[in-house]
Parts: structure tokens; sequence; C-alpha cells
């Protein structure tokens, strides 16, 4: 476990809350971007691992192309620069465009920070920490055991099409064999989830109102300032 | 008060359905028994279990009349989430009852549930990872645990209970014979030093005959006979039919070649190293090897689903590369472990038809070649059913019907058979024997070695990730101890199945 990792959720979710409300206040390209670059630089500093931006990478992409797109057809700032029958393409449309785009990069990585480098028990920790009944809280773990269980499942189910003729190389091709994987991936899925509540219950998951966590959270006194730290930074770059 | 469960059932049914899932169910099951329940698929052996549980009713909605009694308690008073006082429960898929991300966390889930403390946690999660052997494996990511560890693991976690009574469906349908004979042993230990009750569902009951005092059958629903495990050795000598002997042929040409292949995963693991293997034209190739060996890895690599990382592959003598990918693929049949990976049409007919619509054959062949084949393998009055609802084995059959259709010139078949009891194991392996009959080339992976020496002409085991035996079937006796030395005693599991 990485340093990182070992720190309370509470100091984690306050870093990543303050980066967050950071990109939603400011209407600068260049602080959406530095925020952006900050995450990236904290990340490689202490755990040297981007896997998870990589897979992100992608989608974003996808993402950034829809908010131009958008952008580029209906915003109606600044001088008109091209016109095509009812098509008009604005000046302003670019500017918005790239505030929009890294905005959303910078809000997406800063939350996939968060939830990378916190375990899925410390998050179920903090959110029973916040008397949220243990039934629900856990369900995180829950998820982020069975999300790679069912990627992976999915891989399995295309492998069997491949083999049986459909073509899932290129992503038009994954797309157009989407349906008909996602009908085993749903029985899978209910078989699943049936088996794993039975499993849960018969060894007593929601037999009383407690339940003994193996580890206790505690929110360390250099965190404390820390956050305290973190807290006077946010409020004097936004508001002061 | 000496019976850990009492049973008296009149009917259990699922509403709308009207038919008795088990019906006439008179059952004591005394401290300290450890009874081994068999019977054909769908016959109630599951749901005998669950309402022990409790399940049958509180959780699948049963409507039962009669009682069950645990541990001197009328189960219908005890809550789902308070059954873990009374029995340790375990089913067939590991992967699908863990729920945490460690192995620590998984173990200590139930105990932890329990509320009991903190020290007390630690202290029987630490005893159980000993007792089922994965002592340090404590922070290891379960996500990463082979299916025989997360087996243990999931035990563990049942055994931190300290339940009297253990609940355990088919455990062993995803060990090989090391793992499942580690796994009896331990059960045997609990049973004889610890009084531990244990009930549990086999699919092949000749497994357990050496630990269990009681063998129960099961058949429509009721228990149809109860025998003792001598009795049970006695009555299957007497019905043992003689096994199907493999088509003798002489090496026809090469159809699979395999040059100093290596391959290594993302993760680092090794599946695979310097595999030199030929499988010929008429071949029946049975790859046996223990868990992790890398059995998988080699027939994923033959089908091009794995690009080697060194080394050459060539299927029918054109190199297995990504343009002559699909056309070698409709001349290879794959059959996966498990039917519902590959399952995706909404009835029968349609799910055989598929290959041939992508064919793009005439829509009267298609139907024409559709019904012969869901004839020979025994469906063809289901052509209209919906796959989700026939059993396994028939979904099995089903997925053997879908490849057959294709005609290919080999099926290479990953534990076709795993979960499927024995009767159900022959139908699948008798559909292989035919197609090899044929002069067709398989390839099957099997950790059941007496059914491999039943069916196929030559044994290839591999022992880490290499191939480290490689000789016809005949000659297994012989490499005897070759193969014990990498955990496949042959003649062990033969003797296990001639007992029977």
């Amino acid at each position: 476990m990485t340093w990182v990792e070992e720190l309370d959720p509470r100091t984690k979710l306050a870093w990543c809350l303050c980066l967050i409300l950071s990109a939603l206040l400011s209407n600068v390209v260049m602080v959406e971007v530095g925020i952006l670059i900050l995450v990236i630089a904290t990340d490689c500093f202490f755990s040297r691992d981007l896997k998870s931006y990589r897979i992100l990478l992608p989608v974003i992409l996808v993402v950034a192309s829809q908010i131009l797109i958008i952008q580029l057809l209906f915003c109606r700032e600044g001088v008109p620069l091209w016109q095509w029958g009812v098509i008009s393409v604005y000046s302003g449309a670019t500017p918005a465009a790239a505030l929009g785009i890294s905005r959303t990069a910078a809000v997406t990585f800063a939350a996939v920070q968060f939830m990378t480098r916190t375990p899925a028990m410390d998050v179920a920790l903090m959110l029973v920490s916040w008397r949220i009944p243990y039934r629900y809280a856990m369900l995180t773990i829950v998820a982020k055991r069975f999300l790679p269980l069912m990627q992976r499942e999915y891989r399995a189910i295309s492998e069997s099409q491949s083999i049986r003729g459909i073509p899932t190389d290129g992503i038009k091709d994954k797309i157009k064999s989407l349906p008909l994987a996602l009908m085993p991936l749903l029985f899978r899925a209910v078989r699943r989830t049936s088996d794993i509540a039975l499993s849960m219950e018969l060894k007593g998951y929601g037999r009383s109102n407690q339940r003994t966590f193996e580890k206790q959270l505690c929110l360390k006194n250099r965190e404390k300032i820390g956050m305290l730290l973190l807290f006077s930074v946010f409020i004097a770059a936004n508001f002061i | 008060m000496n019976d850990s469960v009492r049973l008296n059932i009149e009917s259990l049914t699922f509403p709308p359905e009207t038919a008795d899932v088990l019906k006439n169910i008179d059952l004591t099951v005394a401290r300290g028994d450890f009874i081994a329940i068999t019977g054909d698929a769908a016959s109630g052996k599951s749901m005998l279990l669950h309402s022990i549980t409790g399940a049958a009713v509180e959780f699948f909605n049963g409507e039962l009349q009669g009682t069950v009694r645990v541990m001197g308690h009328d189960v219908a008073d005890i809550p789902l989430t308070r059954m873990c006082d009374h029995v340790g429960y375990m089913m067939q898929e590991p992967q699908n009852q863990i729920v945490n991300i460690t192995v620590a966390d998984e173990v200590a889930f139930g105990v932890a549930n329990m509320n009991l403390s903190l020290n007390e946690i630690k202290k029987r999660t630490s005893a159980s990872l000993r007792f089922v052997g994965l002592d340090g494996f404590e922070g290891r990511s379960t996500d990463g645990l082979s299916g025989g560890q997360a087996q243990r693991a999931v035990l563990a976690g049942v055994l931190a209970m300290e339940t009297p009574l253990l609940i355990l469906d088919q455990p062993t349908a995803e060990l090989d014979e090391k793992g499942k004979q580690e796994l009896f042993a331990r059960l045997k230990y609990l049973n004889k030093e610890k009084g531990v009750t244990v009930v549990m569902v086999m699919d092949r009951a000749t497994d357990i005959l050496a630990y269990s005092n009681r063998i129960l059958i099961m058949g429509g629903g009721e228990i149809i006979e109860e025998c003792s495990p001598d009795e049970y050795r006695k009555r299957l000598c007497a019905k043992s039919t003689p096994r199907l002997s493999p088509a003798k042929k002489p090496a026809g040409s090469t159809n699979i070649e395999l040059r100093d292949v290596s391959f290594t995963y993302d993760d680092g693991f090794v599946g695979c190293e310097n595999i030199d293997i030929s499988i010929n034209e008429g071949d029946f190739a049975g790859i046996v090897g223990i868990n992790g060996s890398g059995k998988t890895t080699l027939i994923k690599l033959m089908e091009g689903l794995l690009k080697p990382e060194s080394g050459s592959i060539e299927v029918f003598n054109t190199p297995l590369i990504k343009k002559n990918l699909s056309a070698l693929r409709s001349r290879i049949g794959f059959l996966f472990q498990n039917p519902d990976l590959q399952i995706f049409a909404t009835t029968v007919k349609d799910e055989v038809a598929f290959t041939l619509k992508m064919r793009k054959l005439p829509a009267e062949d298609i139907r024409e070649k559709v019904q012969g084949i869901l004839t020979e393998v025994g469906l063809a009055s289901y052509a209209d059913v919906h796959p989700q609802r026939l059993s396994r084995s028939q979904r099995q059959k089903l997925a053997v019907a879908s490849i057959l259709v294709g005609d290919p010139d080999i099926i290479i078949a990953d534990e076709p058979t795993s979960g499927l009891d024995e009767n159900q194991s022959i139908l699948i392996m008798d559909l292989l024997a035919d197609f090899h009959r044929k002069g067709k080339t398989v390839v099957l992976v099997t950790h059941d070695l007496p059914l491999a020496r039943s069916y196929t002409t030559r044994i290839v085991a591999m022992h880490e990730h290499r191939v480290a035996v490689d000789i016809p079937t005949e000659e297994t006796f012989s490499h005897g101890s070759a193969l014990k030395r990498i955990g496949l005693d042959f003649q062990r599991e033969e003797l296990a199945n001639d007992l029977g």
C-alpha cells in the first residue's frame, strides 16, 4: 500500500473536493489546466501509476469532441466567423469549448484520483463514520469488487463471440456486437447478484445494526493541519 | 438432542409453478454425520440444502409444506441473517461468493457481521487461513486468486464462523485433484476431530465415498435411496458400463503446431513457456495438469485468443496471425467451460443457426441443418425454448450443437464437463467422441483424469507452464511416476473410479 493510500479517506476527499470546486468556480482555462496538471503530478510523484488515466483518456477525448461540436453549433458569443446555411460559427465558440473541455477533464481526473487512490473499505468506513448504515456503506466494496469482474466477463463473452465469427476487432465492430454481448452479460450478472446476496445474508450481513470493522479510521494531527492549510489556500484562491 | 437437522417436507413449490421441487422428504441428520447427496440434474439436491439454510422460503420465496428444524430450532423462526449461528454455507462458484477486496477482509466478513471483538476476529481469521493453507495471503487481492485459492478463502470465511453444521454445494467443481483431496482432508479433520456435521452435494459421489458415512441419492425432488458408502460402491460396480474405447487412428497431417511459444500476461503472470507441440489430424488430445499449470493459456493460444510473446503458431499449415484468424476460426470450434459465456440468442434454434447465418447460407439449408443437429444432441423438442430455461447440461449440449453445426475440423474444449454429474458428463463426452470418430480432431482440457483416459488418444500433461509429458493415452500407467511427480495420479483416480 502506498503512502497516499494510507491517508485517511476524509483527507483525500477534502483534497478532491477542493480541486473539483476550484475547477467549477474558475472561468480561466489555465486554472483548469493547472488543476489537471496538479492531479497528474501528485499521482506521478506519490504512486507513479497513471494507468487509470490512460484508460480514461479515450473517454475524455470522446466527451471533448462532443463539447466542441456543441459549442461550434450553438455558441452565439463573439463575432460570426463562418456561415453555411443555418449553421454559424462564432468567435466565442473555441474559448468556451476549451473551458468546458478543460473543466470536464479536471473534475473527472480529480474524482478518478480519489476513487483509485482510496481503498473501497476506507470509503465504506468513511460513510459509516457519517452514520450511514453499514448495509449501504459496504455496497461500495461490492461495487469495486464486481465491476472489474464484470469487465472480465464481458471480455470473455466477446472472445467467445469473436470465435463464432462476430467481428470484434475495431471500435465500430465492438459497438455493433455490444447488444449480442449484453444478453449473456445480463444473465450472468443477475445470477451473480443472486448468489452474492444469498452468500452475504448467510454470513450474517445485516444481522444487527452494528458490525465490527477490522480497521478504524483515525485522522492524524498532520492530516488535520494539512486539511486546514488546504481549505485556507482554497478560500484564498477562490474568494479573496 | 443429537440431531443437527430434522427435515419433514411434504412439498416445496415455487409459485406460480405448481410442480413440487421437493416432496416426501423425511430426513434426520445426526451430529457428526458426513452426508454426500447425489442425483441427476434438477433432482432437488441444491434446494434440499436451501431448505436447511432457510433460503428456499426466505430468499427464493418457496412455499414449504412441512417443517425443517436445525439444531432444535424451527428454520421458519430463524431470520436468514441469523442462520450463520448454526449453518456455514458454501456454494459452487467461489468468485460469486467473495465480497471483499482482500483475503483477510473476506475471511473476517462473516465473523465481523457477528459483531465479535476485533481480537476475536483476528484470532479466528488467522486460524482459519492457517487451516486452509492460506497463511501469508492476508493482504492479497481476492481478484487475483486462482480457482482453488478462492475456494479455500471462501471455506476459511465459513470456518471462521465456527458453525456446528457445514453445508457445501458442489465445492470441488473448480478444483484439480490435488485441491479436491486437500479440501476433503480438511473436511474430514473438522468432521472427525471437531465434530462438525457436513452435508455436501457432489456431482460425483465417488470422490467423497472414503469420507462420508451416508449417501443420499435424489431424483424427482425426493430422496429415492439412502445407503452406506460401501453399498453405493457395490451398486455402482453392478451397473458400471464398459468405458468407451477411443478410436485408434494413424496420425494424420498436422492440424496445429506450436514452436517455442511463450506467453506472459500483462500482470507478469507466466502463462506458457517454450511450448513445442503438434496436434495431428484425428488426435483426441487430453491436456491435463494442476490448477495454474498453463492449460487454458495453451488452448487460448491455439485459438488465437492470445498472441504469443515469442515463437510461432501454425494452424492447418497457415500462420495464426490476425489476417488469417477469421478463416481459420471457421474450421475450429471452441467450447468454453461455462456455456453461458457463449449463448446469446433468444431461442435454442436461433443459437444453433447463428453460425450458419453468419456464413449467409440459404434459409432452407439452415433450417434443415439446425433440425438435424438438434436431433443429434437430443434438443429437438426444445427448439423454440429460451436457452436460459434449459438446465446446465442442456446448455452445454446447446453450446456443443452450435459448434457442431458449423462442421469444424477441430474442437477445442475447455473443461466442458465441469459442474456436471457423471451421466451429464458422459452425454457431453459422447458427443465429442462421435465427432472424433468422424476422423476429426479434439483438444480437451480437463481435470478429470479417468475421463481423459477413457476418451482421449493422447495425454499432454502441463506443469509449471510447460509441456511436461506428452504420451499416447495407453501409456499413462507406464509413465505413472512421472505424472505423479507433477500432481497427476492417474492410478489413484482410476482406482477411486473402479472402486465405484
